[in-house]
């Protein structure tokens, strides 16, 4: 079974200037993969991990987790799924226990639960300490143990190690490792290529809320290679054809072709 | 687990949150000691300057204490919804199989501890002060929870504007209680009004459960009946606002925390 899917949706965002977001995307997330969403900023990432979780309802087509509808039966969807951010903030003043014994009380888990995402994530010594006094890092692994608490089946990570440092962010990519190892799904949104190519199994490239390429690592850099023969134009200048390219080569060539069909 | 547990454990869980930061934080500390007590004997060392009779001083006492439920009622569950928002934390509170009535009732929770706190505050000083004592704790005790009711409603309707305003919504919100209570004769009858605003004033719960509060000192006719019949009205009104307003901001995207 797929653990999310996607089809058809479409999202735009009311006001003056209607701003679409999201446009046809389909998406289907098997069970157990680590899935990465790659795109420029203002691609529709963040956007469509909002729709997929239910926080923002979509204008047209529909999203399943866990083969539940997410319009219909939302309330059991959330009890499946979890969310990690970077750059989220926390409330001012609340312990790191504390504010996990009121995620544990909204997810209905005992409080012996807290005990044990906290020596998941490397965070027990820190049981005193207040989340807002934190370091990145350390926040970073508090919000993963805030993202498990629930022994959530889908668990959507939304850039989460944006702003580490280098053992913070590989820290960070284990315990994420250990995670879909253990048999949770991942969503993950990064913008760093070589984190996607070495956690990701397959990988989904968005750009102006249009999924324009699919596949592995290997695919999308396979695809890239075959697509873009010759001299392509790369941000407005012509460029040689790249001979082996990386995966953030491949990024740039199927997401900036991706504006140029649009621009078209 | 039933859900109707998991459901309890959640209501639970808010009343935690704001036990947790009523600990930690001034604002919070200020807002069950000294803001109450300013309005307390602002208004009754004001009544007692004019006059000697007791039935005034007990009308001032009930009077706002009324008005504190109502104000706590209302408060408790929006604030900590808002405070989820300020801190960006929004979006972690509203993935989680959260239900907004049960922010309501997590807030009822909290306040129900913080106004015997200042009841027992208020009707100490008014006796001890003012010699101010309760006629009947029976029919006191009917108009305070009706008061707590009125409050409620006021967090329902409250809930949908900050579900649609976000950060702009608490100015408005922070304002309710108190024109509220001065639309519906907090402290004087109603009869003060012209005659359009007193036909609004009737219509509103929070008229009668004032007057169900000075009843108790033979300062109006309290009408339970009538009282729960614009509670009932105005409750109905709020849900249906509310769960428009939750409709509305997932449209919107108004549940995700600004980037």
């Amino acid at each position: 079974m797929d653990a999310v899917t996607a089809s058809q949706v479409c999202k735009t965002f009311p006001g003056r200037r209607p701003v679409p977001a999201l446009l046809d995307v389909d998406l289907a997330i098997r069970e157990g993969e680590l899935f990465g969403l790659l795109g420029p900023n203002g691609a529709g990432k963040t956007t469509l991990i909002t729709v997929l979780i239910g926080l923002t309802t979509p204008d047209r087509g529909s999203v399943s987790i866990c083969g539940l509808d997410v319009a219909t039966r939302l309330h059991q969807v959330q009890g499946l799924i979890n969310l990690v951010r970077g750059f989220s903030g926390v409330l001012e003043k609340f312990t790191t226990w504390e504010l996990l014994s009121y995620y544990a009380m909204l997810y209905g888990v005992p409080r012996a639960r807290v005990h044990e995402v906290m020596q998941l994530a490397g965070i027990t010594h820190l049981r005193d300490a207040q989340v807002a006094q934190l370091s990145s890092g350390w926040r970073q692994r508090f919000f993963i143990a805030k993202g498990v608490i629930n022994r959530p089946r889908v668990l959507f990570m939304d850039e989460p190690t944006v702003g580490l440092d280098v053992a913070a962010a590989q820290a960070v990519r284990a315990i994420i490792r250990d995670l879909n190892r253990e048999g949770c799904t991942i969503v993950l949104t990064t913008h760093d290529m070589r984190e996607a190519e070495a956690l990701c199994g397959r990988i989904a490239l968005i750009a102006r809320g249009r999924i324009v390429a699919q596949g592995s690592a290997a695919q999308l850099k396979r695809e890239a290679w075959e697509r873009f023969q010759g001299p392509i134009l790369l941000d407005g200048e012509v460029q040689e054809r790249i001979a082996e390219p990386s995966l953030e080569d491949a990024f740039l060539l199927h997401t900036s072709q991706g504006l140029e069909d649009d621009d078209d | 687990m039933t859900e109707a547990g998991r459901s309890c454990r959640r209501i639970l869980a808010h009343a935690y949150h704001i036990g947790v930061s009523a600990r930690r934080d001034a604002f919070r500390l200020f807002d069950v000691t000294l803001w109450p007590l300013v309005l307390f004997l602002s208004m009754t060392l004001f009544a007692g300057a004019f006059t000697s009779d007791r039935r005034i001083t007990g009308l001032v006492v009930l009077g706002a204490l009324g008005w504190r439920v109502i104000y706590h009622f209302q408060m408790e569950a929006v604030q900590l919804y808002m405070d989820n928002y300020w801190s960006g934390m929004i979006e972690h509170v509203m993935i989680s199989p959260v239900r907004w009535w049960e922010f309501i009732l997590g807030g009822a929770i909290s306040a129900a501890a913080k106004i015997a706190f200042i009841a027992l505050l208020f009707l100490g000083l008014g006796h001890w002060v003012f010699g101010f004592t309760v006629t009947s704790w029976c029919a006191t005790l009917i108009g305070l929870l009706a008061c707590a009711g009125c409050g409620l409603v006021l967090a329902v309707f409250s809930m949908g504007v900050a579900f649609l305003k976000r950060g702009d919504a608490f100015a408005f919100i922070y304002a309710f209680p108190d024109a509220i209570a001065v639309l519906s004769g907090v402290f004087y009858p109603i009869t003060v009004f012209p005659r359009p605003v007193r036909l609004l004033a009737e219509t509103l719960p929070t008229t009668h459960a004032f007057n169900l509060l000075k009843a108790t000192l033979g300062m109006a006719q309290g009408d339970l009946p009538r009282f729960l019949a614009t509670l009932a009205v105005w409750m109905i009104l709020a849900i249906g606002f509310t769960r428009w307003a939750l409709a509305r901001a997932r449209r919107a995207g108004k549940l995700v925390k600004m980037k």
